[in-house]
């Protein structure tokens, strides 16, 4: 005959054993998973973070985070609207300084913007009208009465004849004949 | 530079130093502007925090008599400008040129026709979204962040000056965003206008010295503009509509 603690121990044996095959199975299941993804360890590729070219960014960066479509839509409105260009929000600000240096845009798959908007799965259709690149190649083109005093005073000139090579370098369309 | 006019200044009177360093603002300000045109340009500049005001009111004098049949500059300056060569078919179309004759006497005339800047301008009157309107300083735009491409606005143009652009664009002017899905029209170069320039069109036709195209303020009783609109002619075409446009013609 079986005594009472005998049987007590049995069941516990087993519900012991079945943990341990449950265990098992999951970090197995979860290995398999873990292999589809590779190195990384994540399911989705990481963003990339290319080093900016300024020194500091308009806001802290968990403020950015946060908030930087709210000052980029605030400013896009004061712009459109009033015609407020001033430059510490503005999204060509942003690409001036998150371009990547070697694709030279904020897109691409290691681009500032796109890789973090991938990463969090949100839409990204600013670049469907606004260019991607730096403006620093076509500053020639908008010269304006700050700048131009500016250059008096810090010596524009002498950065002039690079600035036009990057006009004439860049792959802008071509004036033609209307329709 | 600043080193270049002190060492002019060593080497010449001051009057030398003087001229030069003007000659390099005219250099910088585009290259082969005349100086009237650069002096004027500089007078108007706004400052990047101030928003456009109702004191003033941008508009357009086209002289038609110095304007050639056939010469396409002024067209293919806004082209360049703002992001399209006119090759593709569904291309935008912001500036054209017009040949008008009369039949009566067969006199003919060749004028650029674009978007007039009206003070009532029916494509804002009939935007569903609001995205058409009309500027402080009276330039009428588009904004693309909330038209939907619906273009009741083109039907509502009378001088048929707006464009829907039907594909896909890329490599855009970083000034001027422009995209698939959106009506636009010509924006007066208003990133230009609002650092103090003038139109791209305006630009290359006095460069190219056919001086047909004048810009500036039509409030500012002192501006060129508005002294040859109170002295001459002028037409608004079809002035019958009561719009008020901002663009004038003299010679027609």
């Amino acid at each position: 005959m079986v005594s009472l603690v005998k049987l007590r121990a049995m069941l516990r044996w087993q519900r012991r054993a079945l943990l341990v095959t449950l265990l098992a199975a999951g970090s197995i299941a979860t290995a398999s998973a873990d292999a589809h993804v590779g190195s990384s360890g994540s399911r989705v590729a990481m963003p990339v973070h290319t080093e900016a070219s300024g020194d500091k960014c308009v806001k802290d960066t968990p403020y950015m985070r946060r908030h930087h479509m709210d000052v980029l839509k605030h400013q896009r409105n004061d712009t459109m609207r009033k015609g407020i260009r001033t430059t510490e929000f503005s999204l060509q600000g942003c690409i001036d300084c998150h371009a990547d240096k070697q694709t030279n845009s904020v897109l691409g798959k290691d681009g500032f913007c796109q890789s973090c908007h991938s990463y969090a799965a949100v839409k990204l259709d600013c670049f469907e009208c606004h260019s991607s690149k730096p403006k620093a190649a076509t500053a020639f083109r908008s010269i304006d009465k700050q700048s131009m005093k500016a250059g008096a005073e810090s010596g524009l000139a002498a950065k002039m004849p690079q600035e036009m090579q990057a006009v004439s370098l860049e792959p802008n369309t071509t004036g033609g004949a209307s329709k | 530079m600043s080193h270049n006019v002190d060492k002019t200044n060593d080497d010449k009177p001051s009057d030398g130093s003087r001229r030069q360093f003007i000659g390099y603002g005219a250099a910088m300000a585009g290259l082969a502007i005349a100086p009237g045109v650069t002096l004027f340009d500089l007078a108007h500049g706004r400052a990047p925090e101030e928003a456009a005001s109702n004191k003033v009111r941008w508009g357009m004098l086209i002289d038609t008599g110095k304007c050639a049949s056939g010469c396409n500059d002024c067209v293919s300056a806004c082209g360049k400008e703002n992001g399209f060569s006119g090759s593709r078919e569904t291309d935008s179309q912001w500036i054209r040129k017009v040949e008008i004759k009369d039949l009566r006497n067969g006199q003919s005339h060749s004028l650029p026709m674009m978007c007039q800047h009206c003070e009532h301008p029916p494509c804002v009157d009939v935007c569903p979204t609001g995205a058409s309107f009309k500027r402080a300083d009276g330039i009428v735009l588009v904004d693309r962040h909330i038209c939907i491409g619906c273009r009741y606005c083109m039907m509502a143009c009378p001088y048929k000056a707006r464009s829907f652009v039907h594909e896909e664009l890329h490599d855009q002017n970083p000034d001027v965003p422009r995209g698939k899905g959106c009506v636009e029209s010509c924006t007066l170069c208003v990133h230009r206008v609002d650092k103090g320039g003038q139109p791209a069109c305006a630009e290359a036709c006095s460069e190219a010295g056919h001086n047909a195209i004048l810009f500036g303020d039509l409030n500012d009783q002192n501006s060129e503009i508005s002294k040859r609109v109170t002295k001459l002619a002028t037409t608004q075409v079809r002035a019958d509509l009561g719009l008020n446009v901002g663009i004038r013609y003299q010679g027609i």
